[in-house]
């Protein structure tokens, strides 16, 4: 026990004398976090610019494009001649949307010709599209429910009956976990994990290459008794405390200071985290029994850890990705990390719902620690080999 | 500046990316792994097959034949056999089913009757790209599925069935979306990736390569090479992965996308903004491996650079919505004036008078790292570092 904790102070007393290190401990993550927190800090996109042409122009019309423009979610920014027009600003980005109102569109409503208002979305970002094209259905929805309801009671039918006719089956709709379906919420504390995690494997990864770079292999060894497996848990244990401060920080800090609730003092993201940041530096130290540079290190995490969030299933459900792939991303710790994180900050839900996801990490850390066992131990024991 | 000078520097550097095991990785076999990863992702192209638990305590003929409705999108996958509500939420909360669909008791009296029927929907807004799909095919389904009810209450009020069917829309939302018809989530998705997978492989081997220079000691043959001349040092290191970045923009470009069925209308345009990128993603390579001493600490300020640039170039979050301070930071970032605009290159077909703006200001990006690196480079010799001082050269 006395030779792993001397292998953690002795990780701490390289810290200290590194710039680097402390860069990448301290001013990295906090850099990260306060840049990504702000992105999403409006929560929903308010206020799209749109555009209209309106060839109609009628009392009608000009109802339509009012309806518009006091949505919350769009704003009638230009009013266009033609469709030309129309593309030449939806390619310079200028609006998401454009409205177009036929002519005649008045009278034809009047003689009860069914109309189309067509409706041009820039379809490019998934985001602005859906928001812009599902805010402009629900008001063409309404105004469509407004012209029937004066023509069933202009044709006899009760306030009550027009009123029932007009939406038949209502939709009670409940938007479970997220009800006002807020971006800053859902997004931002995945993107901040995603660093951490990041920032873990790299811990991992430098903790045995800077060893090898430094040539101090050899002290190192010697500090823990010519063990692999107590440099190895002098390590990780060193790593996982200092990562406990990261969480600490992100947890009591920087959510509230983004305005994000997060009941973290519970049981539950506690032993998670523990186990995320385990098998986390633990695929860092089987990285760095592999990769023999610290530069290798750096170049093997950039490149391995860049796309973990979008294989997560944090934004694109694993249940929708080629088998295979589903396989695949089950081996990067982010991914049971996030579903589990997601049923403690979304659901608000305890350890009975998260053990698969412990369970999953701690098989995950077991397989990279042991494999990094052996290689690291083989790489030593080939290095004193070679200097005899 | 001599031509001469330049040549030897850049047919060194081509040498150097083939013959050093870590560029040639880097260059070719990482992006290539990008390529298969996320092309194979997005392979579905939209959310589709979601589980929604189906509770139906009317259990009519005109509740099953909404259920068969619901059955019949392929956006949804209904399980049955829940017997309340609470049951089905219960499996949300164990990812079994991501929705639940509640038919109360009177629901066919009530339509029958010409009352309002309600329908209850449960969504976990957990996911976005899921309850946004489970939200909109409810509602459709909601909507299209009273018609037949509708004409036959009116038809027993004297309608005929064709006033009665143009009664049931008078108005009708003719949705047209351009740049993504079948608005695909991969569509949205992998020409921003195709962009940042650009960006990450040639920042990690510009600053590798000016690393391994540093390493092993290439400093001086590096600057015999080119005769003493910074610029010399610059085009002729910096050219080779630009046309390194060109290739790999092409296969993205002709084999990535189409794999996804995203096919390039405007491919000189695209090309030209996208070699505009390229140099100014380079040449911002060139400066950062200047401004730091060890190799470590530039590959280290390029793992906080990625991320947080592809989310500050509005790509997913236009730019109008991030706060004045992250807008201001994102102007001096190449990526904001290059992602979205390749991928309306891709998805669309615009003329070249659209692309001169962001070649322009992605050119001038290029020559401001060129003049900075120059700078920093005068200040700290970190390229040329065997030769403190220039007067050492003559």
């Amino acid at each position: 026990m006395k030779s792993i904790l001397n292998i953690a102070v002795r990780e701490f007393r390289i810290i200290l004398k590194s710039k680097l290190l402390l860069f990448l401990l301290l001013a990295f993550p906090a850099a990260d976090f306060l840049l990504l927190g702000g992105i999403f800090m409006s929560g929903s996109l308010e206020e799209l610019p749109i555009a209209v042409i309106d060839e109609d122009n009628s009392a009608l019309s000009r109802m339509i494009i009012r309806s518009f423009d006091s949505s919350a979610d769009m704003q009638v920014k230009y009013r266009l001649s033609n469709i030309n027009e129309l593309k030449d600003y939806l390619i310079r980005q200028k609006v998401v949307l454009g409205l177009y109102i036929p002519r005649d569109f008045q009278n034809n409503i009047k003689r009860q010709k069914p109309q189309s208002l067509i409706v041009f979305t820039s379809a490019s970002n998934y985001i602005t599209a859906s928001i812009a094209d599902a805010g402009a259905n629900t008001i063409i929805a309404t105004l469509e429910a407004g012209i029937k309801y004066q023509i069933l009671s202009k044709k006899g039918f009760s306030h009550e009956e027009a009123l029932a006719l007009v939406q038949q089956i209502q939709n009670d709709n409940m938007k479970l976990f997220n009800p006002a379906l807020n971006y800053h919420f859902y997004l931002t504390p995945g993107l901040w994990l995603s660093i951490l995690h990041q920032l873990l494997i790299l811990f991992g990864a430098l903790a045995i290459a800077k060893e090898f770079d430094m040539k101090t292999v050899s002290p190192m060894y010697e500090t823990a008794n010519k063990s692999v497996l107590k440099v190895l848990l002098g390590k990780t244990i060193f790593y996982t405390a200092v990562s406990f401060g990261h969480f600490e920080i992100l947890y009591r800090l920087i959510f509230p200071l983004f305005g994000i609730k997060f009941h973290h003092w519970s049981i539950a993201p506690i032993l998670f985290g523990l186990c995320f940041c385990i098998a986390s530096i633990s695929l860092g130290l089987l990285l760095s029994s592999v990769l023999k540079t610290q530069a290798n290190a750096f170049k093997g995490v950039l490149l391995i850890s860049a796309p973990a969030f979008l294989l997560s299933g944090y934004t694109y459900p694993i249940s929708i990705m080629p088998k295979f792939l589903a396989v695949f991303v089950q081996i990067i710790p982010l991914t049971p990390f996030l579903a589990g994180f997601k049923k403690i900050y979304h659901q608000d839900l305890g350890i009975n719902y998260i053990y698969p996801y412990i369970v999953h990490l701690l098989i995950l850390a077991i397989a990279f620690f042991a494999a990094s066992y052996i290689l690291l131990r083989f790489r030593i024991e080939k290095g004193a080999e070679n200097e005899n | 500046m001599k031509i001469k000078n330049f040549t030897n520097v850049f047919k060194r550097e081509i040498k150097r990316i083939f013959t050093h095991r870590d560029l040639l990785l880097i260059c070719f076999a990482a992006p290539m792994v990008y390529g298969l990863l996320f092309s194979f992702l997005y392979i579905n192209k939209r959310a589709g097959n979601i589980n929604i638990g189906v509770v139906d305590f009317d259990n009519s003929a005109i509740s099953r034949e909404l259920i068969r409705a619901v059955n019949a999108s392929p956006e949804l996958n209904p399980s049955g056999g829940y017997a309340s509500p609470n049951e089905a939420y219960a499996d949300i909360l164990k990812d079994k089913i991501d929705a639940l669909y509640f038919i109360p008791q009177g629901f066919s009296e009530d339509i029958k009757k010409g009352k309002p029927a309600v329908a209850v929907g449960a969504v976990n807004a957990g996911n976005f790209l899921v309850s946004s799909a489970v939200l909109k095919k409810v509602s459709a389904i909601s909507m299209e599925f009273s018609k037949q009810e509708f004409i036959k209450i009116l038809m027993r009020r004297g309608f005929d069935y064709k006033s009665a069917d143009n009664l049931f829309h008078p108005l009708r939302a003719d949705n047209r979306y351009i740049f993504n018809p079948e608005m695909n989530y991969s569509a949205f998705f992998l020409p921003a990736l195709l962009i940042a997978v650009l960006q990450q492989i040639l920042l990690i081997a510009v600053c590798s390569s000016v690393s391994k220079e540093k390493i092993d000691g290439g400093q001086k043959e590096l600057y015999e090479a080119a005769g003493g001349s910074w610029t010399a040092v610059f085009l002729g290191k910096s050219l080779p992965y630009v046309f390194v970045g060109i290739a790999l923009n092409l296969a993205g470009i002709f084999i990535m996308l189409p794999h996804n069925g995203i096919y390039a209308s405007s491919v000189l345009n695209l090309t030209l903004v996208s070699t505009a990128f390229i140099m100014a993603i380079t040449a911002f390579a060139i400066l950062i491996s200047a401004l730091f001493n060890s190799p470590q600490a530039s590959l280290a300020a390029l793992m906080f650079y990625a991320m947080p640039t592809l989310l500050l170039s509005g790509f997913a979050w236009p730019n109008y919505a991030l706060p004045i301070y992250l807008q201001i930071i994102s102007l001096f970032f190449p990526s904001t004036y290059a992602v979205n605009h390749i991928r309306i290159l891709i998805l669309g077909d615009a003329a070249l008078k659209y692309s001169i703006l962001p070649i322009a200001v992605l050119l001038s990006f290029a020559l401001l790292c060129y003049f900075a690196a120059r700078l920093v480079e005068r200040k700290t010799r970190r390229i040329f570092a065997i030769l403190p001082k220039k007067s050492n050269l003559k």
